[in-house]
């Protein structure tokens, strides 16, 4: 058997290319997506990471290069099938091995696999393995299989050719410079004023809160208020997405589907295969308070509502991902070019991310490490907003929350997502009855969706407890809605369907005092119908 | 035997290959990322289909002269004339 020919360079740009595309940071992936959705749900400008994301992928593209050069020149040393079975180790099968598992690293990181089935280290063993027996037994089939796999990714390295440009195009994007946090001049409030509290806990199940909850949970702040409010048993869901349902809410029509623009500006289709039509600030319900005379406070994570309703709010915080890889929009060209070394050094060292600590007060919590606990707080104990909407990311699995010791981690089940959901509802409630306007706020509880199990079944985070708390895998679709108007101190359940999307026109007629108690509300949930 | 600053080149050759093992490790370890959790990004369809056509016309690039043979669309060769016999 003699020695694999040395391929020319070009060959070899072309294959280091190749393997470069499978190396690179998974955020790649995101910045060369046509749906632009990465850059609607972070904070922007992403300019310097997408430049140096271009940067990245044309220097490993070089080292990968180097590197197949040197694999080559090592299996040089080794002509004959003896010396070759002589070999330390199958070094075509490590590489392939490697590749795999940084491939699909990268493809976790940009989310397009999420399955606990399939992760970096059984990526890895399902390539090398193979590869490894295949050397043992016949290095002259190992040898075909290292061609046809370094013809693959050669093939791969095509890409490069419009990657590059198109990363380079992208890094131009006049792109807005987001403030995460705002609050408007507003004047001095003297007497105590209507107020509405719009508490949004994302995928809230009305299944799993009230009608099957799980055997032991505790939720004593969801069931006083229950206990004080109208409580609707059977909301029609929008839709399954956050980025779809929230949106749809605040503008009065259904949405079907969410996308960004190079700007990172939203753009939503009404109807599947509808045209695309940009977000307008001014025709959602926050536009329509500021016409009332209200003013207008929003938060919450995922959605960029300071971004998108900047016009329209007083008073805004938002919390978006953090870039993966240790990429910001802070840093420089060269600062994002380096930041994937640093953050693969993290990995290797176990360092972690660690939360904000709470502020030192007499009312601080531990779940004020959690941003829009935090700033939530903070929103319902400024007077000065009349509408105040807050999107909290609980019970959203994965679970993060420890039930039995209070303390936020890593993992839980859904179940304890919806105790912790039930204790920050204790602080905002706790918060508000200190406001001087706490008898004249009417608060709604709600969220956009119902717990997907059909989602989250089989992915990274789902518990046994998930699986006995779902009935096995059981979908209930109906989300949550409850209203408790100032003074009511007894439930009220109706039980007829009630659409989710006519929380646009509910919240509207309480602005305008056409809702403003059980009656008025009892009759306005007959004609939804 | 070739000596390359006091070492053979198969031992030279060895140490090699135990660094790439080292190096393999190591961006293994980093490669052990923490799992996300979320939704598919509806661009990541026509992503593939970008990156499967790229492959799929870099595959014909390479190929091009045995694809050529294949189908018999080789160059014909022009009858030499008579009086160059």
């Amino acid at each position: 058997m003699t020695s694999l020919p040395r391929t020319p360079w070009s060959r070899s740009w072309l294959e280091g290319a190749g393997a470069a595309i499978l190396l690179a940071p998974g955020l790649l992936w995101l910045q060369l997506s046509q749906s632009h959705v990465d850059a609607f749900h972070r904070l922007l400008p992403l300019t310097t990471v997408t430049r140096a994301l271009a940067v990245d992928l044309a220097l490993l593209s070089l080292a990968s290069m180097l590197v197949i050069r040197g694999l080559e020149a090592q299996g040089a040393h080794y002509t004959t099938i003896a010396a070759r079975r002589s070999v330390p180790v199958p070094v075509w099968a490590m590489w392939f091995g490697l590749l795999a598992a940084r491939a699909v690293a990268g493809m976790i990181v940009a989310q397009v696999l999420w399955w606990q089935q399939i992760t970096t280290a059984r990526a890895f063993l399902l390539v090398a393995i193979p590869l490894t027996i295949l050397w043992l037994t016949s290095v002259r089939g190992y040898d075909y299989a290292v061609r046809a796999l370094r013809f693959v990714v050669l093939l791969a390295g095509f890409c490069i050719l419009w990657m590059i440009p198109a990363l380079i195009v992208a890094s131009f994007a006049h792109q807005p410079h987001d403030e995460a946090q705002f609050r408007k001049p507003l004047p001095a409030v003297n007497a105590p004023h209507r107020r509405i509290v719009w508490l949004l806990f994302d995928e809230m199940s009305y299944d799993q809160t009230f009608a099957h909850r799980w055997p032991g949970l505790d939720l004593p702040n969801l069931d006083a208020l229950h206990a004080q409010s109208v409580t609707f048993s059977d909301v029609q869901p929008d839709g399954f997405y956050t980025e779809d349902v929230i949106p749809s809410m605040f503008l009065g029509k259904p949405i079907n589907d969410v996308r960004g623009t190079a700007a990172g500006w939203m753009i939503y289709q009404s109807v599947p295969n509808g045209s695309w039509q940009p977000f307008d600030g001014n025709q959602t319900l926050f536009a329509d308070a500021q016409r009332d005379g209200w003013t207008t406070g929003a938060l919450g994570e995922y959605n960029p509502y300071c971004r998108i309703l900047k016009d329209q709010l007083d008073s805004c915080w938002m919390g978006m991902p953090p870039l993966p890889d240790h990429f910001s929009r802070d840093k420089s060209t060269l600062g994002n070019v380096i930041a994937p070394i640093a953050a693969d050094l993290d990995r290797i060292a176990g360092h972690r991310a660690r939360l904000q600590a709470p502020a030192a007060s007499p009312d601080a919590s531990p779940l004020d490490a959690l941003g829009p606990v935090r700033h939530g707080r903070a929103l319902i104990g400024d007077e000065a907003i009349d509408l105040c909407f807050l999107h909290l990311p609980m019970p959203h699995p994965p679970g993060s929350y420890d039930r039995k010791t209070g303390r936020i981690g890593a993992s839980g089940s859904y179940i304890d997502n919806l105790a912790m959901a039930d204790r920050v509802l204790g602080l905002l409630m706790a918060d508000l009855a200190k406001t001087g306007d706490a008898q004249q706020t009417t608060v709604i509880l709600s969220s956009d969706h119902s717990w997907r199990v059909w989602l989250w079944r089989n992915t990274f985070g789902w518990t046994r407890e998930d699986e006995l708390a779902s009935g096995h895998g059981h979908f209930d679709p109906r989300p949550m809605l409850m209203i408790r108007f100032p003074g009511q101190n007894a439930p009220q359940e109706i039980s007829h369907p009630v659409p989710l999307l006519g929380m646009h026109d509910l919240i509207e007629q309480m602005m305008t005092g056409q809702i403003e108690n059980q009656q008025q509300l009892d009759a306005w949930a007959a004609q939804q119908q | 035997m070739t000596m390359v600053a006091g070492l053979s080149v198969k031992t030279l050759s060895r140490i090699a290959l135990a660094g790439f093992a080292v190096f393999e490790f190591l961006v293994l370890l980093a490669a052990f990322t923490k799992p996300a959790y979320g939704y598919v990004d509806p661009g990541s369809g026509l992503l593939a289909v970008q990156v499967g056509g790229s492959m799929l016309a870099g595959g014909l690039f390479i190929l091009r002269t045995k694809i050529r043979k294949l189908l018999r669309m080789a160059p014909k060769t022009e009858p030499k004339p008579e009086s160059d016999k």
